[in-house]
């Protein structure tokens, strides 16, 4: 058995592989790539059956082979595939399926599109084989995130195929949105997981009982299940998440067939049966799963009923089946979960494929603008009629086996008996579901292919053998496996995430009451197709009730919301206007230090600066300054504005005077007026100073911050200068020191400034070198416009 | 080390000699390129020489640190250098292509060095005054490339660029005075030094004067709430430039942070500017994302993409102030710096070749652009997707990484929003490819070649896709950089040398190297930290 481990990347791989090979040569093979895709999905499926059988004894969802690499060793992260049976049974699901999707898409896929867009569908079909089949085998959950969002990206790309159409690119949109979310959501409760566990392998979590004891005792369990079933709900449209399901159904046929049938939607069951043995003793997971899986298999079916676009009949069917399988595992009873998985497979893969038949061969998908086609389509018929009794649950279908194992299991579940009220509405709900499926495949037979034909379909005809032979397989599937039912029992316990499962399914039933709910349910099924418009009437009462499609509204209501505040923001707050902005940088300065300073409980009275320290003359400079100041915010003139800036620089220069430093004077005074004399040259050609006048109260805001502003840094500026506060020790001793010994300057500054600092000096040259490159290059570009 | 300068005296020396080549541009050109390319060769031998042997470090002039200024290349130092040069080289091939005539008798070459030489400054000096003066480089360099062409747009929009940013230059020098005036030094491994031994007084009194800092480097990263800067004027920028700007510019505010308020910052109570790091992370991320959502103009929609990114290094640094998470905090910021700027940088490359395809750069008029231009439509995937933390891209690694961080210190809300923004990044981001790559073409295709184009930009695709598929080598890096940044002691040997730092300055502290002691708590192996990472 372990000899053909190393076969397990390779299963997923070899798709990958295989897609980039069709992004490359699909422009020039373009409907033919399609064959790429049927060899991947070969491979993949015959690696999938040697190990399965090579596998054949292993102990369930802990057991398989296992294959390990380092892949990020820092983060913990490892490419860990597990070949466990269930595991197995979805790759050879995935590839199986893709197997005969190849095919009908060889044949679907239009000739009339460029190549290069055919190839590129190919290769995100492929992608997503491959990414499904690494959901289905990933040991590691992180990796498995990594494979659950490239489904999501491919299927995005998938649905929006007929990207020229608006609808197809909406429901690509809210397909991505709602299952993205999903996926990030649920990597935050993967890593809850990591981090309270200290592992992100599956099968060390479920083979370890303490770990699964420490995740339960931690008070973030909770968290982690609620945040990882979000995941799961999302992607595989449970409420309240159903809605975006039937807007996908804008996707070529084939597409939906795998994606939104087969495969995609099935991933959040599959990773619930995989959760099921880490989170099942939790004591939320019965209840939530339960009442999700239900509702959803309610209204799954009921909208069935209601539905009347042929896809979108199967869609939201097929949502009320996915229901139902997260409700058996709210139960416990996962040894269902491979039995009812593959009974959906078989005959949902198959009726959308006749779906795609259909509308291919009708050009409409509207079920009450069809009819009477079985003279012209019979070996649609055929398959329709075979693969629509199994999914009513007919014997001996499938379907039955399923439906008889599914009554069984409720009315055997220790969940339920344990809570006897609601055991009998839970198996009230599932026959009344069941009902509503079995009307609808009743539907399917008489609307499509029985009845009067409508005038326009006369130029219908049987499709090509490429088309309708990858559903014969899948119809041959429900019956076969219906009617070889020891056949059934055995794969279904082998293939089971239980792993020890015991199940016995049989055409010849043991109890009588199964058979009972069974018998309820097709006496529901046929009253509520007889009585359809009724139904339909008292629908139409629910509807002017409920409004529609509410989740749906919700959620575009979401996103219409957060756009709204996104404008409003941006709008208010990137406003354009300099003088908001710099307000903005400077009210948040203050508040900053403000908070700070309350925050390190330091007040005003630390401030121990005695002011008598200063001399006369340099607080008469600071009276100078601040008049200075203040004639230079109200200038009326460019030129007086120009004049009080000199003046504001040259009483700078001259508080140099005060502490000393006649070096800095100079330099100040010399720059002081060098801009001066450039300004005034500039001045003459500039255009009018134009003056705002903001209103009275905007002004005093203005004048508030500024104020602030400035307390504020005098504020902070006399407690740096304050005895507790102040450092003496400063560099300025070493400065001193060094400036003669090592510098051969006995002025200080000098040497600071070329010398020991140079580097300081040299950038500031640059800026001065850089702004007059910038002004000539400004003069020469506006030389030549004029 | 004294070689270390030349990762300003390249750019420096280019820098005049493509002025006074200017009117040979094809000359100019070729000296560029050289200069460029040179130049990255050297940081990247630079970065694995670091690596392998320490930290280097230069004193300018031959005088001892505090007192002169110093070079010093640790890990950080060496990977932004390495980002820096790479994605100023890609900017640089792809200008060659996009920059018309005008814009090089403009003198866009010589500018574009001094931005280079201005970004890779920052990066490189261990001082905090000289830093100023690198901000200052770097503003007037970006500031000239702004403007070249001086159409009207440009002059307004960059209008309040400089202003605000002349603002935050004069707020620096105030903050520089006040670290001054309250610990004495401003070399990096000194302030360091002696922060940590600070009597708990004036430690508050510090931790509030590093605020102003704060508010100058939040600009420079443009953080909520100071932001404003960024989505007027990056719009109006030159394609090319627009790409290093979009990776680097703000990028030099996340360094400072991690620099300034993780390594040298040690004051009691610092952590204070942290917490205060990890609520602006939140708006910003979030009002980032937000902003982004409404605007229909591609290239305004990335610019608010930059806020948002940078909300989430910012976080990175926020959440360091719970010390348990501190190195995988920093480590998962220092990897996000990574992937954001060869992200941000390609999709800004990928919008200007959707430009040029289109002829627009508004939304609701491109269209189609898939069919004209598939290779353009899968470079714009892969770093979209990237950008919103898809796997199997860099984004989804670094967004894991932070995420991890928060959920390990229990910070439910950053996370929160974290996820949030995650998501509506991935709504904008498909919104472009609705808008942009698919619907039905609704304009004749401008029909200019953008081949050139394609490559320079590739090379960032690739780089996006090996980052997030072969993570392990630069998780490692970044990791050990953390440790780098979070344990400073090597750095601070580095640069002020064993012991040698004279009692007279630590006096009545106690003896030099005791208060290093508190440090081996942090660096204990903790829950948040990353397995594996060497020693």
């Amino acid at each position: 058995m372990t000899d053909q481990t190393h076969l397990l990347p390779w299963i997923v791989f070899v798709p990958f592989a295989a897609a980039l090979l069709a992004l490359w040569i699909g422009r020039w093979l373009g409907r033919r790539t399609g064959v790429l895709m049927v060899l991947a999905a070969a491979a993949s499926f015959a690696m999938s059956v040697m190990l399965f059988v090579g596998g054949l004894g292993g102990e369930g969802i802990s057991g398989g082979a296992r294959y390990f690499v380092p892949w990020m060793p820092a983060m913990n992260i490892g490419l860990g595939f597990r070949g466990d049976p269930f595991g197995l049974f979805f790759a050879l699901l995935v590839s199986g399926i893709g197997i005969l999707v190849g095919i009908y898409s060889l044949n679907y896929i239009g000739a009339d599109l460029r190549p290069a867009r055919v190839g590129r569908y190919y290769a995100a079909l492929i992608a997503f084989m491959g990414s499904m089949l690494g959901v289905a085998l990933a040991d590691d959950l992180m990796l498995l995130f990594v494979f659950w969002e490239i489904t999501s990206v491919t299927s995005f790309l998938l649905i929006g195929f007929w990207y020229e159409r608006d609808i197809a690119r909406r429901g690509a949109m809210t397909a991505l949105q709602v299952t993205a979310l999903g996926g990030l959501v649920m990597m935050v409760g993967f890593i809850v997981v990591g981090v309270v566990t200290g592992t992100f392998s599956i099968s060390e979590l479920t083979g370890d009982p303490q770990k699964i004891q420490k995740l339960l005792d931690s008070p973030l369990a909770l968290t982690a299940l609620a945040l990882i079933l979000a995941g799961a709900f999302t992607k595989s449209a449970q409420v309240p998440f159903h809605f975006w399901l039937p807007g996908a159904m804008v996707a070529p046929t084939p597409v939906s067939t795998y994606l939104h049938a087969a495969t995609m939607v099935k991933a959040g069951i599959f990773l619930v049966g995989r959760m099921l043995p880490v989170f099942g003793n939790h004591p939320a997971w019965t209840p939530v799963l339960v009442t999700v899986g239900l509702a959803t298999f309610v209204l799954g079916a009921y909208q069935a009923v209601r539905e009347t676009d042929l896809k979108g009949i199967l869609a939201r069917s097929t949502v009320s089946t996915l229901g139902m399988v997260m409700m058996v595992y709210g139960l416990k009873a996962a040894d269902q979960d491979a039995l009812q998985i593959l009974n959906h497979a078989a005959y949902k893969g198959g009726l959308f494929l006749v779906a795609g038949i259909i509308e291919h061969a009708a050009h409409t998908r509207d079920i009450r603008k069809l009819g009477g086609l079985r003279k012209d389509m019979p070996i649609t018929f055929w398959l329709c009629v075979l693969t629509a009794l199994s999914m009513a649950g007919v014997p001996p279908f499938f379907g039955f086996l399923a439906k008889e194992s599914l009554y069984g299991a409720l009315l055997a579940n220790a969940e339920l008996a344990a809570h006897p009220q609601a055991r009998w509405l839970v198996i009230g709900l599932c026959v009344l579901a069941n009902a509503c499926i079995f009307a609808v495949a009743c539907r399917l037979i008489f609307g499509i292919f029985l009845g009067k034909k409508p005038a326009d379909l006369d130029h219908v005809h049987e499709a090509a053998p490429g088309l309708w032979a990858p559903a014969a397989v899948l119809a041959t599937l429900a019956v076969a496996l219906g009617l070889a039912y020891p056949l059934t029992s055995w794969l279904a316990n082998h293939l089971s995430s239980a792993g020890d499962g015991h199940l016995h399914v049989s055409l010849w039933p043991e109890h009588w009451e199964p058979l009972t709910l069974s018998a309820l349910t097709m006496v529901l099924g046929l009253a509520i197709y007889k009585g359809r418009t009724l139904v339909a009437q008292l629908a139409h009462l629910l509807d002017k009730r409920a409004h529609g499609n509410g989740a749906q509204q919700a959620w575009d209501g979401g996103m219409a919301l957060a756009t709204w505040a996104g404008e409003t923001f941006s709008a208010r707050w990137q406003s354009g206007s300099l003088r908001w902005y710099l307000g903005a940088v400077m009210s948040a300065l203050v508040g900053l230090v403000v908070y700070g300073l309350y925050r390190v409980g330091i007040g005003l009275a630390e401030i121990q600066v005695n002011l008598r320290e200063m001399s006369w003359y340099g607080l008469a400079l600071c009276v100078l300054l601040g008049m200075a100041t203040w004639i230079l915010a109200t200038a009326r003139t460019r030129l007086g504005a120009a004049i009080t800036t000199t003046a504001v620089g040259f009483l700078v220069s001259l508080l140099f005077v005060v502490y000393r430093s006649p070096d800095i004077l100079l330099t100040q005074i010399l720059i002081e007026t060098v801009s001066t004399i450039f300004f005034l040259l500039v001045v003459y050609f500039m255009p009018p100073f134009k003056r705002e006048h903001p209103s009275p109260p905007r002004k005093l805001v203005n004048l508030g911050i500024s104020a602030a502003v400035g307390v504020t840094i005098t504020v902070l500026l006399l407690l740096c200068m304050s005895p507790p506060y102040r450092e003496l020790h400063n560099l300025g001793a070493g400065y001193l020191s060094r400036s003669l010994a090592e510098g051969g300057g006995a002025n200080a500054v000098n040497v600071i400034i070329v010398d020991i600092r140079a580097m300081d000096t040299n950038g500031e040259i640059t800026v001065l070198v850089v702004v007059g490159l910038c002004v000539y290059g400004l003069l020469r570009a506006r030389r030549r416009a004029a | 080390m004294n070689h270390l300068i030349a990762v300003i005296l390249v750019p420096f020396i280019t820098a005049m000699v493509t002025a006074l080549l200017n009117g040979w541009p094809r000359l100019e050109k070729a000296v560029s390129l050289l200069s460029c390319l040179g130049l990255t060769a050297y940081v990247f031998w630079l970065t694995g020489y670091v690596d392998q042997h320490g930290i280097q470090v230069s004193m300018i002039g031959g005088y001892a640190a505090p007192f002169g200024i110093a070079f010093v290349a640790d890990r950080l130092a060496c990977i932004m250098l390495c980002l820096s040069m790479g994605v100023g080289s890609v900017a640089m091939v792809y200008s060659m292509w996009t920059a018309t005539t005008t814009q090089q008798k403009y003198f866009f070459y010589p500018l574009f060095h001094v931005v280079l030489l201005g970004v890779n400054w920052a990066f490189i000096t261990g001082d905090l005054f000289n830093l100023f003066v690198a901000y200052e480089v770097m503003l007037i360099g970006s500031y000239g490339m702004m403007m070249v062409g001086a159409s009207k747009a440009q002059v307004r929009q960059t209008m309040k660029y400089v202003a605000i940013n002349i603002v935050g230059g004069s707020l620096f020098v105030v903050g520089i005075a006040f670290i001054y005036a309250t610990v004495g030094t401003v070399n990096m491994a000194d302030l360091a030094v002696r922060t940590a031994a600070l009597p708990p007084a004036r430690a508050g009194m510090v931790t509030v004067a590093s605020l102003v800092l704060l508010v100058v480097f939040a600009l420079k990263a443009a953080a909520f709430p100071v932001f404003f800067w960024l989505p007027d004027s990056y719009p109006v920028v030159p394609p090319g430039v627009n790409g290093y700007f979009a990776g680097l510019l703000t990028k030099v505010g996340v360094y400072s942070l991690l620099r300034m308020f993780v390594m040298v910052f040690r004051q009691d109570g610092h952590e204070m500017a942290t917490q205060i790091l990890l609520v602006m992370s939140g708006f910003t991320m979030l009002l980032g994302v937000l902003g982004a959502m409404c605007q229909w103009d591609i290239r305004r929609i990335l610019s608010w993409h930059i806020i948002s990114q940078v909300g989430y290094m910012v976080m990175g640094v926020g959440l360091s102030a719970n010390s348990a998470i501190a190195q995988m905090a920093i480590a998962g910021t220092i990897f996000y710096v990574v992937h954001h700027i060869v992200v941000k940088s390609s999709l800004f490359l990928v919008g200007g070749i959707a430009e040029r395809v289109t002829g627009t750069q508004q939304l609701k008029q491109m269209g189609g652009a898939l069919d004209i231009a598939p290779g353009v439509a899968g470079f714009f995937l892969i770093a979209g997707l990237s950008l919103a933390g898809m796997p199997p891209f860099s984004g989804f690694m670094s967004k894991f990484v932070l995420l991890r961080a928060g959920v390990t210190g229990g910070n439910w809300v950053v996370v929160f929003v974290a996820v949030i923004t995650s998501f509506f990044t991935l709504y904008s981001m498909s919104k472009i490819w609705n808008y942009a790559f698919w619907r039905e073409r609704s304009r004749p295709w401008a029909g200019q070649s953008y081949r050139g184009m394609m490559v320079p930009t590739g090379v960032l695709i690739a780089f996006t896709i090996v980052l997030g598929l072969f993570a392990q080598p630069f998780l490692r890096l970044a990791a050990d950089a953390a440790d780098d940044v979070i344990d400073p002691r090597a750095y601070i040997q580095a640069v002020l040398g064993p012991g040698s730092w004279t009692p007279s300055l630590t006096e009545g502290k106690g003896e030099p190297g005791t208060s290093l002691a508190a440090w081996d708590s942090v660096a204990q192996a903790s829950p948040g930290r990353l397995e594996g990472s060497v020693p």
